[in-house]
């Protein structure tokens, strides 16, 4: 049949439809954009005929279609993650409200393709209206729409849904019933898609998406977000945040907060409120938010709502439908106002239950680099956990430190219950512990490492193989990097804004600081391991320790302070320390000599190897050569700068510190430099560093970015 | 817009033979209509007769634009003449709430109420055709159901711009369905294809035929009386 067509030239098939089957094969890529698969006539699904597609969306495509009865119907076809789909529609199957458009079959066509009959609702989209109104649409009808808007919402969460979706286009004024009516609820949204052609869902969709999208949390928050901008945008015309990629918009969700001068002072509270980044700021129920609108005579509405209560939702739209008076004038007709209509108010959420995630299973979700398993809690779960467990797929053990990171080591040092004194004598006891027995631990710390370094080279190799291939199918392209990024971007400009003699003054407070740890840690090391040397030149070897770290520390607090405005260049940061490290080294060497300190403490390991003789002089003391050698490639090794960021992770971090003192010991091992006391070093110039600079705590860089846009 | 000059009334009867074939019904009052039904945008009713019936949507109705509404078997006439379009009532009508009893001219965005409910706003939004659209503004509906009924006299234009036949957000270029003697025409200044068949410009539509180009999509089918 369809080859048939092929051979038609100038003959009208008899089947518009076997000609467009056609067209298709012979030019799939010049006529690719909204196109619908089936055209008028055609009857993919038995008893309909289709008229013409009215658009496709994320999960499809929608057509107009009459059943063989007459009746007019909206049909549309479910071609992706069928089950998942379907199981979402079919919950909402049965939900009967006036402001939601209902859903009558769900019905599966020979091949195998699902099909969601639902009611036709002819008239236009708020997206229409808030087209011709560029400046924003007159009070009355934003009141008009929004509360329809609301209760149609409030009804999907009083049973338990999310819609997911909420977007002028997916709202209709039906202009038979002049009744505002939701469509789109009941399918899953977000999961990343391949669509046909390539093609990408349209951008306005990411106007409306909450920032918690990312990370897969799908609570009844997010509606109260799109709702929030859904208001914003009737009132003023446009949506707070716009840009010109998808990638772009979803940055100022997470990050920036909305430009909301456009409004009057309780909408703009309002509209705030709802699009509180963080979802337990939000209103927690549509009432609430409806509440606390200036919307016609709410309260009066509420008691009227509250009276009626006995006609509940369940029995209110086909009712109040078929009671619609003949002679009503249309144009003077209140249809959504008329107190018999208003479902009873419950000012709380029904109690016990939570939000429903439609496909409440494992589903991956894709948003670009991020994989990430999201498990939702089932709607039977007892516990209050409203957002889903965000898991990460495949993290190997060590990696998931990443660079200072979350391990369930750093946890411990935050949050475990142990006092903060306790903690730190426990882990300057282990430290001591792995000093001593250094000689046995290091040889397996750096095997250790290098095995860790092979993993983690493996892993990111897999990264950057990883993404590229996932790009080309996702339509969410974000990394959490490049949000990161625009995160830090933004708390960075709040230092910028500090004033000078402020910052010198914390540097100068820094110093102080730095030192006094140094000379409580080099106390601490003489104690442990050096058996309470007394002899003068034994003092003058740990006096020149904690003058070495000095210095070190010094440096790399006034760089980092330097630094700590701008992200920078990686390399040239490597090399400006290096230099750091070359004169640290050259005065270390000077300090040494000076003090006569007694250097036989650094004897080298073994002094038959060729590097030896140049590192080590007669009496096996560190020459300058070595002192260059050792001091330049640990600044060029390790990125000193970041562990006196005032926006790192925590304030003081094993990890880092760990790793300093690793790359001290390999350094160590590398150019014949005592590993003992490299490792010592770096221990003492990272924890002071990071004991000394300031850190600003989450909350309140959160803060920082709120009082930042308020002020502008 | 250059549109081709009319060829105008009578020669639409041929129109009307190739559109309905041999399954013309008896009723010779009932003019040549069609379905235009443009995907993303709307479905149309598209009427080429210089002479057209309103009335009651009934099983037996034959009348040009039936409505289902509490009105008249036969409720007014509306003729075109020269480019004027005038409107002729068997029932009570008013026009911008003034009821009219004559023959009365019919002017741009002119609200005519039929019977008591339905309103129906009369527009010709392109000035350099003299094709006309009927919105139905109150809760009824024509049956088959319509977005909007085109009284096409010469041309139609569909597109993105305001004041086109029909508005069709997102086209990149216009669309023009136009007379040529019998025959229907599409003309578009971007490629498109008729039933699969790429035409340059220019193509002659027949009933039930689907034309496709690069952001723009939509089936004629022709209407049963």
């Amino acid at each position: 049949m369809v080859n048939k067509a092929a051979t038609l030239d100038n003959v009208v098939p008899d089947h518009p439809h076997l000609a467009n089957e056609k067209l298709k094969k012979v030019n799939k890529e010049t006529l690719p954009r909204r196109r619908f698969t089936y055209a008028s006539g055609d009857r993919p699904l038995a008893g309909y005929t289709i008229k013409r597609g009215i658009g496709v969306g994320g999960f499809g495509e929608v057509y107009f279609a009459i059943n063989d009865a007459g009746k007019e119907v909206a049909l549309k076809r479910i071609q992706k993650n069928l089950d998942v789909e379907l199981r979402g529609v079919k919950h909402c199957l049965n939900l009967k409200h006036v402001n939601l458009i209902t859903l009558w079959d769900i019905r599966q066509d020979e091949h195998g393709e699902g099909w969601v009959v639902m009611e036709y609702v002819p008239g236009e989209s708020l997206r229409d209206v808030v087209e011709k109104h560029p400046a924003g649409m007159p009070l009355a009808e934003v009141e008009r729409w929004f509360v329809a808007i609301s209760r149609g919402v409030r009804h999907l969460h009083q049973n338990g849904i999310v819609h997911r979706d909420l977007k002028p286009g997916n709202v209709f004024r039906d202009q038979d019933q002049d009744i505002i009516k939701i469509g789109d609820y009941g399918l899953s949204k977000f999961i990343a898609s391949n669509r046909r052609d390539g093609q990408t869902e349209s951008v306005g969709t990411f106007h409306y998406m909450a920032p918690e999208i990312g990370k897969g949390v799908y609570g009844k928050e997010i509606d109260i977000y799109a709702l929030g901008i859904l208001l914003c945008e009737m009132l003023t015309g446009r949506v707070p945040f716009d840009g010109e990629s998808c990638q772009e918009i979803m940055m100022k969700h997470l990050t920036e907060d909305p430009d909301l001068s456009g409004l009057e002072p309780p909408f703009r509270r309002v509209v705030r409120k709802a699009l509180a980044k963080d979802p337990d700021r939000r209103y927690s129920t549509v009432d609430e938010m409806l509440a606390d609108l200036p919307f016609g005579d709410q309260k009066q509405r509420v008691a009227e709502a509250d009276k009626n209560s006995g006609r509940n939702d369940l029995n209110g739209q086909p009712s109040v439908v078929s009671a619609e008076p003949v002679g009503t004038d249309p144009v003077n007709a209140e249809p959504i106002e008329t107190s018999g209509r208003v479902p009873p108010i419950h000012p709380v959420m029904i109690n016990g239950i939570q939000p429903f995630y439609i496909g409440d299973d494992q589903k991956e979700i894709v948003l670009g680099e991020v994989r990430e398993i999201v498990r939702a809690e089932s709607v039977h779960s007892p516990s209050g956990a409203r957002a889903p467990q965000v898991r990460s797929a495949f993290r190997p053990p060590v990696a998931a430190n990443g660079q200072g990171g979350d391990s369930a080591l750093v946890d411990w040092w935050r949050g475990g219950t142990l006092s903060m004194p306790l903690k730190i004598l426990l882990v300057v006891g282990i430290a001591g512990f792995l000093l001593l027995n250094s000689a046995w631990i290091l040889p397996i710390a750096i095997l250790a490492g290098g095995l860790y370094a092979a993993v983690y080279l493996l892993r990111s190799i897999a990264g950057w193989l990883e993404p590229t291939a996932s790009r080309s199918s996702t339509s969410i392209r974000l990394s959490k990097r490049q949000m990161a990024d625009i995160v830090d971007e933004r708390l960075r400009n709040t230092l910028r804004l500090t004033h000078f003699s402020d910052r010198m003054s914390d540097l100068t407070g820094s110093l102080l600081l730095s030192t006094g740890v140094i000379s409580l840690l080099t106390v601490l090391t003489m104690t442990v391991l050096g058996q309470l040397e007394t002899s003068p030149r034994g003092l003058a070897f740990f006096v020149w320790l904690g003058l070495s770290a000095t210095l070190a520390s010094s440096m790399t607090l006034v760089l980092g302070k330097i630094w700590e405005t701008h992200r920078g260049d990686h390399l040239r940061r490597r090399l400006s320390m290096m230099t750091a490290g070359l004169m640290v080294a050259g005065l270390s060497f000077m300090i040494s000599r000076f003090l006569l300190a007694d250097m036989s403490q650094l004897v080298s390991v073994d002094p038959t190897l060729p590097l030896t003789r140049a590192m080590a002089d007669a009496n096996g003391a560190p020459t300058l050569a070595a002192f260059l050698t050792f001091f330049g490639s640990l600044f060029l090794v390790v990125r000193w700068w970041r562990q006196v960021d005032p926006f790192r992770r925590t304030r003081l971090s094993v990890w880092s510190a760990g790793i300093c003192v690793l790359w001290a010991a390999i350094i160590g091992v590398v150019f014949q430099f005592p590993i003992v006391w490299a490792a010592v070093f770096g221990l003492m110039t990272s924890a002071s560093i990071q004991l000394a600079t300031p850190w600003i705590h989450p909350a309140q860089r959160l803060r920082l970015q709120q009082e930042e846009a308020i002020d502008v | 817009m250059a549109c081709d000059p009319v060829s105008n009334c009578r020669e639409a009867k041929s129109f009307e033979t190739d559109l309905l074939g041999d399954s013309l019904p008896g009723d010779r009052s009932v003019n040549s209509k069609f379905f235009a039904w443009i995907d993303s945008v709307g479905g149309y009713l598209v009427l080429l007769g210089d002479s057209l019936v309103l009335g009651q949507a009934v099983p037996e109705s034959n009348v040009d634009i039936p409505v289902l509404a509490d009105i008249q078997r036969r409720h007014l006439l509306i003729s075109r003449s020269h480019g004027d379009y005038l409107i002729e009532p068997f029932a009570e009508v008013r026009i911008n709430d003034q009821p009219v009893f004559g023959k009365s001219l019919l002017k741009h965005s002119d609200r005519i109420t039929i019977g008591r409910e339905l309103n129906v706003v009369f527009s010709q939004p392109h000035v350099l055709s003299d094709s006309a659209r009927l919105d139905i503004r109150s809760r009824h509906r024509t049956r088959p159901f319509s977005d909007a009924i085109l009284l096409m006299a010469e041309s139609c234009v569909l597109g993105a711009s305001a004041d086109n036949h029909v508005v069709c957000p997102g086209w990149s270029r216009d669309v023009l369905l136009f007379r040529d003697g019998p025959q229907i025409k599409c003309r578009s200044m971007q490629a498109f294809a008729v039933n699969g068949r790429f035409c340059d410009g220019q193509a002659i539509l027949r009933p039930n035929c689907r034309v496709e180009g690069e952001d723009f999509s939509l089936s004629l089918e022709q209407a049963s009386a």
